[in-house]
């Protein structure tokens, strides 16, 4: 009897097995033949190549032979003589010549693939861009199909790979003439000749008057959004209140970041960049000055990527250069922790390229780069105008870091942009810090930094309830003391390290 | 003993794990210089760059208008030598290169290419646009890429020779070469008629090309008619011929311009026709009309030119027809309706029949084409002539019937 019911058990189970497979089959068919192109595929619809790609290019049309160019004449030209570029800077980079037959006459593509394939042939590699053209047009021609331009400078950028190691990296500016032709509805190059530069009229770089000294500033996020205080959540009455607050403990500076995808990549959205305008004109209000953090939760820094962020910068620097309340510009947020990930030499280029970018645009204010470590500052020590590190250390080695540190950046003014101490106490750190604790690491972190004269930027003003993923992973162990950082507790209250901080209620608390 | 073998082996995959160092320790040398005096090249000529020092393994990076390569050098065994590809040699213009040792640039420098002196065989130009108007101002522009033998440009100020025939006047200018075309502006013509173009450098030429002058916007015709007979007898064609259409250079307008002919009767009624340009005459053709009238006839070119106005009138060309009705009032027939000569009409002239009821309300329209002179109508069941009002037109002459009211 119990074998006739196994046997049956077995049976109904088999049958349910044999259908639950067939099922399963047929649907896996089902979204096998649903999957593929895209239907709209067949429309041909491009248009995702001019946003990789977007060098500075000022044109001069006066002057030009033949005849007199539209601007909407212009526009096309332009967009596929940049596209040009894009398709060769990718040939040399991937060997792949497939947008070459769009851009180059048959005989310059002819040219430009011997090129690419003597560098295939000996494994060599360039990875390029261009970050800036300055073309003049010489002729257009009366029919409208032959263009002549001379484009002066080129900025270029190059990493050389010999058999996929990085040889060389060189930042160059030439000059070329160039034919372009009207074809199919493309502009194409004919003629591309190197011809030396122009001397170029550069701009005295102008002495930036700057005073570090009498910094002394908190980072600033709000307490309810902290790492998302743009966009939708972005509440100007708090930060009235909370700017307030910084002003009434004495402070006279706050550090804030700009996310760049947030912020809409290479095309600033226009809303996002008012709430930073209008957060600088609330601290002008409380006579605060802003500290730009640009680039936060960026980490490309691939050749390809150079000119996107290019442009990103360029829009907010140029907006907010003559705001009153700005104090300087940081370009990213601890660098040095992407060395790893992203190569050192990657990340060290795009700085220093975007120093420059930042100093081509905003010629008043000084321009630094937040490094995580008073160790990690000495890298591009010479191209920013003062040197910011992090410290989360002891207090009792901050001296000596920092004292190391002045030595090899010579007369480079130092900021210490990042600093503080969690409150947190709890399971994961064994029930070892409290707010006392926090109280006395500020109340010996600011007797060195009085001493050493050293300007300061506190981290944070308010715990927060809430950090995301994004900030320093998942792990709970990370994340509880991340909470734990504020002068001011999730409730709002002081905590005694604000007594510390607080210059005008010291000595009354304590 | 035996533990000291295995302390050797430690120690050696110890070593064999640890990074090796970044540089192998050879010392750059600091006085790597071009040996080679030469700056200046012809595109085609071999290209040997000669350093001073021994070759090991650097890298000579080079960068022309195309872009960068990167070479070894020749041999490793003799002096640093680099033989540069024809991707560089034959490619006219500047070239930077700069000579890279273990990661360092050492020396650094630039050379000029200039283009050869052997031409290509064919001059590449582009005309455009390809036809202009012969109004003693239309231009168009050539314009000329000479190159040579690789495909460079020549430099600024080379002259290339322009020929222009038209109408059997061979002209030949020079235009200057700059930035790396040479352009001209041609025509300015008055007259019609075809430009042959080409330019040349040495042996180097262009293909023939040809620019047509075309004539320019018609100036204001005369037009006249022709027709058979003055008679509105709806079957002849009168034709309508413009004068030869010229613009205002007095050239013949293009043949297939279009002529708009506008025909105005006596009520105000407008008719049109078409005629197309040939040597610059147009017809336009139209039916005669079926009843006498008066005709002012205008002929235009769209938004360009007018002509002058015409009046002609047509005469009746039916003299008189009778009208029979049937016995039993259903059968209608109109005839024989004779024309000017007195003989039948030709066949499809329009007859026309309305009966009206005896308080003035339309019944019935019918109408019918006339067949060997004569027409007929059937009226339907419910409606007998004679009951009421019959009404008959025929190429304008209208007749009545009045009915009998029982």
């Amino acid at each position: 009897m119990a074998k006739k019911n196994l046997y049956r058990a077995l049976l109904l189970l088999s049958f349910l097995a044999v259908n639950a497979g067939i099922i399963y089959g047929l649907a896996a068919a089902w979204s096998f033949l649903n999957t593929g192109a895209d239907k709209s595929a067949i429309l041909h619809i491009g248009g995702t190549i001019e946003q990789a790609y977007q060098p500075k290019i000022t044109w001069t049309i006066a002057g030009q032979r033949g005849r007199k160019i539209s601007k909407q004449a212009l526009g096309e030209l332009e967009k596929d003589y940049l596209n040009a570029w894009y398709v060769k800077n990718i040939a040399l980079n991937s060997y792949d010549q497939l947008g070459i037959a769009d851009y180059y006459t048959e005989d310059a593509r002819k040219r430009v693939n011997n090129l690419v394939q003597n560098n295939q042939d000996n494994h060599v590699r360039i990875a390029t861009t261009t970050l800036s053209h300055h073309p003049q047009l010489e002729f257009y021609s009366l029919d409208g199909k032959l263009a002549v331009l001379t484009d002066h400078n080129v900025v270029q950028y190059e990493k050389v790979y010999d058999h996929e190691n990085l040889v060389h990296q060189q930042r160059t500016s030439n000059s070329y003439q160039v034919i372009l032709m009207l074809e199919d509805g493309f502009w194409r190059i004919r003629q591309m000749v190197k011809i030396p530069n122009q001397p170029e009229n550069k701009n005295q770089a102008k002495q930036l008057s700057f005073d570090t000294k009498k910094w002394k500033g908190i980072n600033y996020y709000p307490k309810d959004n902290p790492w998302n205080m743009f966009g939708d959540t972005f509440d100007e009455s708090n930060t009235q209140k909370d700017f307030k607050i910084v002003k009434t403990m004495g402070l006279n500076s706050v550090r804030v970041f700009v996310p760049y995808e947030v912020f809409g990549g290479a095309s600033v959205k226009e809303d996002m960049l008012a709430q930073l305008e209008k957060l600088l004109d609330i601290a002008q209000e409380h006579n605060l000055k802003v500290l730009v953090t640009l680039f936060d939760f960026y980490g490309n820094y691939n050749l390809m990527d150079w000119t996107l962020t290019h442009r990103h910068a360029e829009t907010i620097v140029s907006r907010l250069k003559s705001h009153e309340a700005l104090l300087g510009w940081d370009i990213k947020n601890e660098p040095d922790l992407d060395f790893d990930s992203r190569g050192k030499n990657n990340v060290l280029g795009w700085l220093s390229e975007m120093a420059e970018q930042i100093k081509q645009n905003d010629s008043i204010h000084p321009v630094t780069i937040g490094w995580s470590t008073p160790e990690a500052a000495v890298h591009l020590a010479n191209e920013v105008d003062f040197v910011s590190f992090h410290y989360y250390g002891a207090p009792e080695h901050f001296k000596e870091r920092v004292l190391a540190l002045k030595d090899s950046v010579e007369d480079k003014p130092l900021v210490l942009e990042e600093y503080g101490t969690s409150s947190y106490s709890g399971i994961w750190n064994g029930f070892s810090n409290s707010e006392d604790v926090q109280a006395s690491y500020y109340q010996k972190m600011q007797t060195v930094l009085t001493k050493e004269q050293l300007p300061y930027f506190i981290w944070t003003l308010y715990d927060f309830e809430t950090v995301p993923s994004s900030v320093v992973g998942r792990k709970p162990w990370r994340k509880a003391p991340q909470k734990h950082f504020g002068l001011i507790d999730s409730e709002g209250k002081e905590k005694p390290a604000y007594n510390i901080i607080d210059v005008k209620r010291k000595g009354t608390t304590n | 003993m035996r533990w000291k073998q295995y302390i050797w082996l430690i120690v050696f995959v110890a070593l064999g794990c640890s990074k090796s160092p970044d540089a192998p320790s050879e010392k750059i040398p600091d006085n790597i210089k071009l040996n080679s005096t030469e700056r200046e090249f012809t595109a085609g000529d071999p290209i040997v760059l000669k350093f001073k020092g021994k070759a090991v393994k650097q890298l000579l990076l080079i960068q022309n208008g195309w872009g960068t390569i990167a070479l070894q050098p020749d041999s490793t065994i003799t002096d640093l030598t680099f033989t540069l590809p024809q991707a560089i040699t034959q490619k006219s213009g500047l070239a930077h290169w700069s000579l890279l040792h273990q990661k360092t640039k050492v020396a650094k420098g630039s050379i000029n290419i200039l283009p050869s002196n052997t031409l290509s065989e064919s001059m590449e130009s582009y005309i455009g646009p390809t036809s202009i108007f012969a109004d003693n101002q239309d231009q168009a522009m050539i314009v000329s890429l000479p190159q040579d033998t690789y495909g460079n440009p020549l430099p600024d100020s080379t002259i290339i020779e322009l020929t222009e025939k038209f109408k059997n006047v061979q002209n030949n200018t020079s235009m200057p070469v700059k930035d790396m075309i040479a352009n001209a502006y041609v025509g300015g013509y008055g007259e019609v008629g075809e430009l042959f173009l080409g330019t040349s450098l040495e042996n180097q030429v262009s293909k023939e090309f040809t620019l047509s002058v075309l004539p320019t916007k018609a100036d204001d015709f005369a037009i006249n008619f022709d027709r058979q007979h003055n008679n509105a007898d709806g079957n002849q064609v009168i034709s309508f011929t413009t004068s030869t259409i010229r613009d205002r250079n007095d050239n013949i307008v293009a043949d297939g311009t279009m002529v708009n002919f506008v025909v105005e009767d006596r009520s105000g009624n407008q008719y049109q026709t078409y005629g197309q340009t040939l040597n610059g005459v147009a017809v336009g053709k139209m039916l005669h009309p079926e009843a006498p009238t008066q005709w002012k006839v205008k002929a235009h070119i769209s938004g360009l030119s007018k002509s002058n106005s015409l009046e002609l009138g047509f005469e009746a060309a039916v003299k008189d027809y009778t009208v029979h009705i049937s016995e039993n009032g259903r059968t209608i027939t109109v005839g024989p309706i004779l024309s000017y000569m007195k003989q039948w009409i030709p066949d499809g002239m329009g007859i026309y029949l309305e009966i009206k009821s005896p308080d003035g309300e339309s019944l019935l329209t019918q109408e019918t084409t006339s067949r060997k002179g004569m027409g007929k109508f059937e009226l339907p069941e419910n409606i007998n002539a004679y009951e009421n009002t019959v009404k008959i037109t025929v190429a304008g002459i209208e007749k009545r019937i009045e009915g009998t009211i029982e």
